[in-house]
């Protein structure tokens, strides 16, 4: 039988993949835009000084499209996680007719685990770039210990479910 | 048949994920410039791979020489750290010597094309045992027209 964690896990990484491209495209144009340049996705036919703002800048969009979708996942893991959802909270959202907002373990540890590891392959990417020249270190190291937070986080939300299903 | 067919099928799904995971991060980190490091400091070299003439690829040693092909436009400075790594593989102290054998391509005579050891900011360096040296590479070519210059290089390095 084929896997179906696999073909859940490529059906959560298409959205991350889209808004990561289009984050990183996103920035340069926005960059290009603000200082006037002509658009081109060949860095290396600008200054080497704006080859390092347009990187950095650029980065923190694609990037910043990840952490806002992660951040989404964890807001959602602890408040609107089936598994240890408030009885309050499931009694207004079943009055409002919003119970499909309600999310399984299934549903939310597939996606983070998508999720999560494109922010960490970003955050090591950053830092090499940082070690390269090619972004500023301080938002490489910005960037690392926003994922290192995040994924803290997550794995207190992790604790917290291996916890009730060992009750 | 039904395993093998559950086997490959699973094989193609994890691919699959690999590459929608990968890609888009290996998409970002070639537009970043993963590959166009060393030149930050003085700017647009586009393209430099260095291609053995003779002898080994990656390492330098008595006698061989090593073709670089440079690619930069006209107008620009090109300065590339670490084109080419010299280690002294000998148990003993060892000095070497720079220097350039041939210089190829479009109006190479008005560019200025220096090599030099890093660390000693001249042709000549002494290595320790089992110690590498890095040669660094500037290429500066005067306005001329809004194209690219490409050059050949052939470089030697002697063991005194």
């Amino acid at each position: 039988m084929v896997s179906k964690t696999l073909l859940k896990l490529i059906d959560k990484a298409i959205l991350p993949a889209v808004l990561l491209l289009a984050g990183k495209i996103l920035g340069i144009a926005v960059f290009v835009i603000r200082h006037n340049l002509d658009f081109t996705l060949n860095l290396s036919s600008y200054p080497p000084s704006t080859i390092i703002r347009i990187n950095t800048y650029s980065n923190l969009y694609a990037y910043g499209a990840i952490a806002v979708g992660f951040s989404i996942i964890l807001i959602r893991s602890y408040i609107l996680h089936q598994s240890h959802i408030s009885p309050q909270l499931t009694v207004r959202l079943h009055k409002l007719d919003l119970t499909g907002i309600i999310s399984t373990t299934y549903e939310l540890f597939h996606q983070a685990i998508v999720w999560l590891s494109y922010m960490w392959l970003l955050s090591i990417l950053f830092l090499l770039q940082a070690y390269w020249n090619l972004i500023s270190v301080q938002v490489a190291l910005a960037v690392l210990t926003f994922s290192i937070v995040q994924t803290i986080i997550f794995i207190r939300d992790v604790d917290r479910e291996l916890n009730i299903i060992r009750i | 048949m039904n395993t093998l067919k559950d086997l490959l099928g699973n094989l193609v799904l994890s691919t699959t994920l690999l590459v929608l995971i990968l890609g888009p991060i290996g998409t970002v980190a070639v537009i970043g410039g993963l590959d166009f490091n060393h030149a930050q400091e003085l700017g647009g070299i586009l393209g430099a791979t260095e291609e053995t003439f003779q002898g080994t690829f990656s390492v330098q040693n008595q006698g061989e020489l090593k073709k670089l092909s440079v690619t930069t436009h006209w107008g620009k400075e090109a300065l590339y750290r670490n084109a080419l790594l010299v280690r002294n593989k000998s148990t003993e102290e060892k000095t070497y010597r720079l220097e350039i054998i041939a210089k190829k391509g479009m109006d190479v005579e008005k560019q200025s094309i220096d090599v030099y050891f890093e660390r000693t900011d001249g042709k000549r360096i002494t290595v320790q045992p089992n110690e590498t040296a890095g040669i660094t590479l500037e290429v500066a070519a005067p306005y001329q027209k809004p194209s690219l210059t490409q050059t050949a290089i052939t470089l030697a390095v002697w063991e005194e």
